[in-house]
């Protein structure tokens, strides 16, 4: 049984967001915005989720009509567009050590970290019958790119991030459902990193982190498809957080470059296992970017086409693929306009 | 340089806190905080008044943190005013182990404002001060429960240790004022005004749904 203050802190914020949500002048005259409200709406009955497993905590959303549904999930993705918490998590991690009122700083994050991914994860279950609308899926891939680019962030200092991460030991301990450690990191991958640091020596350490401990890959082949979603830290980035396998990132999504396009990016979100979609962002604005409106995106294995998707206001759904090692923008006859391949040296 | 003052709050004994270390402590925070966008301290200082210290430290004016500190100083004394009257504070006690049997204790403050600010003080001198938003536009409702939620989840973990910069801190008997402020964030303080026309009701489903939830975690359900 969860902390009974917590469940009422929820309970309570619970029905003030949701008054405030069904009341816009109310939310006008608290200067709060429905994106706020929606939002925290979501928060809250997550929280009550976890901590208890009980759906009822879900119903009052989860049994709404589909409009309804939509609106709130929509003001939610709105809400994440405006996140602060990606220029916080640099200025913090700018420095090579933190202070103690920076690791302060770093742990009040990594609790909202916490939340948006619970928010995210309802959002998306909230709205799983209406994925076929073009417009609520682009919104929640570009959410989830956005938080993505907060992980890369947080994850260039698994030194900081490991220790930050214990001061969610005691809502870990309230949790009624066992948390996804690779999507909720900070349950998981990244206090064990910490963990493994006190428990191995250093001679382990450099062991575990050898390259020869890799499996071995064919070179001439880079699986990009599986690559997206790995990144492996420096050798000093290993050492301090003592990972014995490569860092893996956790989030479902990623921005990558195109070299050929500067300015543009795709984030790649990964749907299911054969399943990718593909959203075009600007990178100064980050918004969605048509530039590419009307080109095919092309995926390939070796010299093989895999699958073909025509870029639709600013994304593309490849379905039915398989692995595959590269990926290319094409106009509708065939030349080549960009590519997104992974570089060899980094597998 | 900066004339460093301080003041006493009863904490719940009396405190004296210093506000910064120094003048290059404060204009670190100037620039972490005070000046960060994402950060409301506009509501509490004056866009006008931020934007030309922004210009004017831009410039090289490193004078007018004199006045910003003339500016910041009251705003947190009531922060932490408010918070040591409710009372709204953790009060811990922490040890540094720097090794070779080097060890130091030292007792710090989390404070909560009622504009939704935490204040972080230790050694007798306030540190920092900051605000925990997701986006710049946060109300002061929510800053307020968000600040208070992310303290909560620190009395659920009791004891932790850090190891940072060669050495480990072990935080230690953690202390919460009052017990009942920390069990039920004070809503009445940060509850959405009374509005002088009658709330929109909210549908009955949902209504019916919020209740259950209610009886749910009071043990009724």
């Amino acid at each position: 049984m969860a902390d009974l203050d917590l469940l009422q802190f929820h309970a309570q914020s619970l029905r003030e967001y949701a008054a405030l949500w069904f009341d816009q002048d109310a939310c006008q005259e608290e200067e709060l915005s429905e994106e706020e409200a929606a939002y925290h709406l979501c928060e809250h009955a997550a929280m009550l989720l976890r901590y208890t497993g009980q759906e009822v905590y879900l119903q009052g959303l989860a049994e709404q009509a589909p409009d309804w549904r939509r609106s709130l999930v929509l003001a939610v993705c709105r809400y994440l567009t405006g996140l602060g918490l990606i220029a916080t998590a640099r200025r913090l991690l700018s420095v090579d050590v933190l202070d103690s009122d920076e690791l302060t700083e770093l742990e009040d994050l990594i609790i909202e970290r916490d939340a948006i991914e619970e928010v995210l994860a309802l959002a998306t279950r909230l709205s799983a019958d209406l994925f076929h609308e073009g417009e609520l899926r682009r919104e929640l891939a570009t959410s989830r790119a956005i938080v993505a680019e907060l992980d890369v962030i947080l994850w260039t200092r698994p030194d900081a991030l490991s220790v930050a991460c214990r001061v969610l030991a005691g809502l870990r301990a309230q949790l009624a459902i066992e948390p996804d450690k690779r999507g909720q990191w900070w349950f998981g991958k990244a206090v064990d990193l910490d963990e493994n640091f006190e428990r191995k020596s250093l001679v382990e350490l450099l062991d575990d982190t050898a390259v020869t401990k890799r499996s071995p890959r064919p070179k001439d082949v880079v699986d990009l498809s599986s690559s997206l979603f790995v990144q492996r830290p420096s050798t000093v980035q290993v050492a301090l957080a003592a990972a014995d396998v490569p860092s893996v990132l956790p989030a479902p999504s990623l921005a990558t470059l195109i070299p050929e396009l500067p300015g543009m990016r795709a984030v790649v979100t990964r749907l299911d296992a054969n399943t990718y979609q593909f959203v075009f962002v600007d990178d100064r604005t980050r918004e969605h970017s048509a530039y590419l409106d009307g080109h095919r995106l092309v995926i390939r294995r070796g010299n093989e086409d895999r699958a073909t998707s025509s870029i639709t206001a600013g994304v593309a759904t490849l379905r039915g693929c398989g692995d595959f090692d590269s990926c290319r923008i094409e106009t509708t006859d065939g030349q080549l306009v960009g590519t997104l391949v992974l570089d060899a040296s980094n597998g | 340089m900066i004339r460093i003052q301080s003041r006493s709050y009863d904490l719940p004994t009396t405190t004296t806190l210093a506000f910064f270390r120094d003048e290059a402590h404060f204009a670190r925070k100037v620039r972490d905080h005070f000046l960060n966008p994402i950060e409301p301290w506009s509501r509490l200082l004056g866009v006008h008044f931020l934007r030309q210290l922004g210009q004017k430290l831009a410039a090289g004016e490193v004078s007018v943190l004199q006045a910003a500190y003339d500016r910041v100083l009251p705003a947190l004394d009531e922060g932490i005013g408010f918070a040591a009257a409710l009372p709204l504070f953790v009060r811990y006690q922490a040890e540094s182990d720097y090794g070779d049997r080097n060890m130091r204790r030292h007792e710090g403050y989390f404070l909560l404002a009622e504009a939704g600010f935490k204040v972080v003080a230790h050694g007798g001198i306030v540190r920092t001060a900051y605000f925990i938003t997701k986006t710049p536009g946060d109300s002061a409702f929510t800053l307020f429960r968000e600040a208070w939620k992310a303290m909560k989840a620190r009395a659920l973990t009791r004891q932790y240790v850090d190891h940072m910069a060669g050495r480990t801190v072990l935080h230690r008997r953690v202390e919460w004022f009052s017990p009942e402020n920390w069990a039920c964030c004070p809503n009445a303080l940060r509850k959405p005004r009374m509005s002088p026309r009658p709330g929109k009701p909210m549908p009955p489903e949902v209504e019916y749904w919020l209740q259950r939830v209610d009886d749910s975690v009071s043990g009724e359900g």
